[in-house]
């Protein structure tokens, strides 16, 4: 309702200078504004020095190291201290900054020199003489690496200093008596008994890295998030829950040589991205040149060909576990009838979206020994499972099928659950936390279960044994000969024999029905096709991230 | 007031750890680490303390400005929550002024223009907005501009060293947030404008011949701002809270993601920590918003001197 045409006249002095009135001079702003507000993101976006997507070795093949490498972590990094690493994400990164005397070579399970020039052990696989590489350095002015490094990275771990560190990777270490220092490079490694995984997953694993005592005992606690090492990059800066920065040490001793060739990057950024969505758009964007990616999503990317998935079986496992003391689950040929009525296919089809191994026992193929290549294979067969449960006295069973939450449980529980009802048992599905579900051991009965595991099958039998029972033995099994089979395979160092004792272990497990083996999990990573990824499953960080090349 | 809203949360925040079921200390500490490292980190933590202890112990810790240490790497809580804080807090601001800047003039515009098509089609749009959740909101931005268009970063915060770089990462994610209170201001304004218009000040103003625009925005506007401030104020409160799906799906850091992940990690003196800083930031907008409520409205104070 305006009835005025009178002109408002303008109060400022300012505006009354320029002699145009409110109303003209607030429309010419809000151009201004809205225009600003569209265009400076514009121009800026069009700035490639500050597009994150503009990283040179997408399609470029840069000389001498000068390209940034960005990639994708599951989750921020908690604790870097070898001897408290928690989490993959931490050995990724310390896969760059730290060096061990041995090492993997990436796409197998073959282990090499790093820090150690000469490595020899004695026949009865008790003591181990090593001699350093010399001239190799610390970042950050530590020094070289000498062999009180070396005897200071080991006995922390085994618990021999005063006081006790109570490092989580203590078993690793577990026969230690300690390590002798012979000289400025020379020392030996003496061990109380045999220990078949030192040079499969101690030495060459995360336990394994020599870290640098000087560093340690000046930064205290601050080394968790800002560690040092004699590696290829230096551990820069960390921004929590956005990046890790690790720069290229100048001063690299190159003791990984053999491993793999000169890295090409002159800064690896880590980004911490949790959530699978987002981490599926940073790789689309190519804010991140590499990543890990959902199962449901690899089809995605297979299907467009500017990227590239890479896949990597690892040893990690997962199964559908009874609890053997359980008054339905204690007859053996129960739990014979439950395996044999299970559709595994299709678990994997409509758990994994077909994308993941399945798996018929315990030890993965690719580990170095252990593998049962004749174990059996369990299709559905529900006449034979009903004929099993009739032979049992067994009717109208209810059962509870526990899971927690992870990557496809719900699905194979419910699969599960329809597989069963065929055999007139009722299933009834809980989703569980983890920690309750630890509580309250005696309770299970089904469960889906997965755990990780690395390059030596005793890591794996381990949790099987009667010691694990109200801890990670989950199915409360106890088995003496399994338990004496597993505690002699760890002394016992010829590899055929070894192989054969592992071979028995999962025989008895198959015999004594106390899995129905379902997936080894199967990381899948997207990427540019330029981009060569270097995957090293043996370790806890499944990926080399230095040795990355652009083709 | 203020004072026991802050007692009863950190009270309640105190007995969390034991409230909720699992050992936090295994799950922190992983299958490999031996019962005497368990011990010993229970012990640290005062795990074993009694309960009322515990809380009393956290009482005294925060009013020193110590809010504990973390399971995980035992750095300070303080220092974790203050490095994420001003992400979220930076973000919930922007916001805020991103959905002021927007939903009052908005709001003014459909009051000065009631019942015609303009109207209609503003409050068309104010509802849409308000019953888009930031998530969705999130998520179809994030498609358009960052990944389709590829105008603006999808993930991260950018370096707040680098304020352009940082402004760049912001305007996704600030837009997500704001656009549900664009509706909401806009319809408050739209209403209590309506309200205020009709009052006799206003008929005056107009026999005096003011233009329509200086009335509305000068005279009108400022009574009817008084409902819309409280508003603003409850608004800054969600706004700290809904940035959790929003820092999720732009990755970036804040105290919203770092307590949802604290959570699942049972690392529970974050998980205090945190919640309680966003209490205390809910409580100290609430008593901003009462303050300037009663410096903006003179019968507010007026009332609360003849009490």
């Amino acid at each position: 309702m305006d009835g005025s045409q009178q002109r408002w006249v303008p109060r400022s002095p300012v505006v009354g200078r320029l002699a145009i009135d409110r109303r003209e001079f607030l429309r010419k702003v809000g151009i201004v504004g809205v225009v600003a507000g569209v265009g400076v993101p514009l121009l800026t976006a069009c700035d490639p020095a500050e597009d994150p997507g503009a990283t040179p070795e997408n399609g470029e093949a840069p000389e001498g190291g000068t390209g940034i490498l960005n990639i994708r972590l599951v989750q921020d990094i908690e604790n870097l201290d070898p001897a408290f690493m928690p989490a993959t994400v931490d050995d990724a990164v310390m896969l760059c900054v730290a060096e061990g005397l041995v090492g993997f070579r990436p796409g197998g399970t073959d282990v090499v020199n790093v820090l150690a020039e000469e490595f020899e052990s004695s026949d009865d696989g008790q003591t181990h003489e090593f001699q350093l590489r010399e001239g190799i350095a610390f970042h950050g002015d530590y020094g070289e690496v000498t062999a009180e490094d070396v005897k200071f990275s080991f006995e922390r771990i085994a618990g021999l200093t005063d006081p006790p560190i109570e490092s989580t990777y203590r078993d690793d270490w577990a026969t230690l008596e300690g390590v002798e220092v012979t000289g400025t490079y020379t020392g030996v490694i003496r061990l109380s008994e045999p220990f078949a995984p030192l040079m499969l997953t101690t030495l060459p694993g995360h336990a394994g890295l020599v870290i640098s005592q000087a560093a340690w005992e000046e930064r205290g606690e601050d080394v968790a998030t800002d560690p040092i090492g004699s590696g290829p990059y230096e551990f820069v800066e960390w921004e929590r829950g956005q990046l890790i920065l690790l720069r290229r040490f100048p001063d690299w001793g190159e003791a990984s040589l053999e491993i793999a060739d000169e890295p090409q990057w002159e800064e690896i950024r880590l980004r911490p991205i949790a959530d699978d969505g987002a981490a599926d758009i940073a790789v689309e964007t190519g804010e991140v040149d590499f990543g890990l990616v959902s199962h449901a999503s690899v089809d995605r990317f297979t299907g467009d060909d500017s990227f590239e998935v890479t896949q990597q079986t690892t040893f990690d496992y997962g199964w559908v576990g009874f609890n053997v003391t359980d008054e339905a689950l204690a007859d053996v040929n129960v739990r014979r009838a439950i395996r044999l009525a299970l559709d595994v296919d299709s678990m994997i089809e409509a758990a994994f979206e077909g994308h993941t191994t399945r798996a018929h026992a315990l030890v993965a193929p690719d580990m170095p020994i252990g593998h049962w290549d004749d174990a059996p294979t369990y299709d559905r067969d529900v006449e034979a499972a009903q004929a099993l449960l009739d032979e049992a006295g067994v009717s109208d069973l209810t059962l509870e099928m526990s899971i927690v939450e992870e990557p496809g449980s719900r699905i194979i529980a419910e699969i599960v659950q329809q597989n069963l009802a065929e055999l007139g048992i009722t299933v009834n599905i809980n989703l569980r936390e983890r920690a309750e579900m630890r509580e309250n051991l005696e309770n299970l009965q089904l469960f889906y279960f997965s755990f990780s595991n690395s390059a030596d099958p005793s890591w794996a039998t381990v949790w099987f044994t009667s010691d694990q029972i109200g801890e990670w033995n989950f199915m409360s099994w106890s088995n003496e000969d399994f338990d004496q089979l597993h505690e002699e395979a760890l002394t016992e160092l010829d590899e055929d024999e070894r192989h054969d004792m592992y071979v028995r272990m999962q025989e008895i497990m198959d015999e004594e029905a106390v899995a129905a083996w379902v997936m080894y999990r199967t990381h899948h990573y997207a990427h540019s096709p330029n981009l060569e990824p270097s995957l090293l499953t043996p370790r806890y960080g499944k990926y080399l991230a230095w040795d990355f090349r652009t083709a | 007031m203020t004072l026991a809203v802050v007692v009863v949360v950190m009270t309640f925040l105190g007995v969390l750890v034991h409230l909720i079921p699992g050992d936090p200390v295994e799950t922190v500490l992983g299958p490999r680490a031996s019962p005497a490292l368990a011990e010993r980190v229970r012990a640290e933590m005062g795990l074993n303390d009694p309960v009322p202890a515990q809380v009393v112990d956290f009482f005294r810790g925060a009013a020193r400005g110590d809010l504990g240490r973390d399971f995980v790497n035992n750095a300070p809580v303080t220092a974790i929550v203050g490095s994420h804080l001003p992400h979220t807090v930076i973000l919930a601001f922007t916001a805020l002024a991103a959905a002021a800047l927007l939903g009052i003039p908005l709001g003014v515009y459909a009051a000065t223009r009631p019942d015609t098509l303009m109207d209609r089609v503003t409050s068309l749009l104010s509802v849409s907005f308000i019953t888009m959740p930031s998530y969705v909101a999130g998520l179809l931005l994030l498609l358009l501009f960052a990944v389709m268009l590829g105008w603006l970063p999808a993930t991260g915060a950018g370096s707040l060293s680098d304020p352009g770089d940082y402004l760049r990462h912001l305007i996704l994610p600030a837009t997500a947030l704001a656009i549900t209170w664009v509706g909401y201001l806009a319809r408050i304004v739209r209403t209590s404008m309506l309200e205020v218009m009709g009052a006799n000040y206003i008929r005056a103003a107009r026999a005096l011949g003011l233009r329509e625009r200086l009335i509305a925005y000068r005279y009108a506007l400022k009574n009817a701002v008084v409902p819309t401030v409280a508003l603003l104020g409850v608004s800054l409160g969600d706004l700290l809270g809904g940035a959790v799906f929003v820092e999720l799906i732009f990755s970036r850091p804040g105290l919203g993601s770092l307590i949802v992940n604290a959570i699942a990690n049972r690392n529970f003196p974050i998980v205090r920590g945190g919640v309680l800083v966003i209490a205390l930031m809910f409580v100290a907008a609430n008593l901003a918003t009462d303050l300037t409520y009663r410096f903006l409205d003179p019968r507010v104070r007026v009332e609360a001197e003849a009490r």
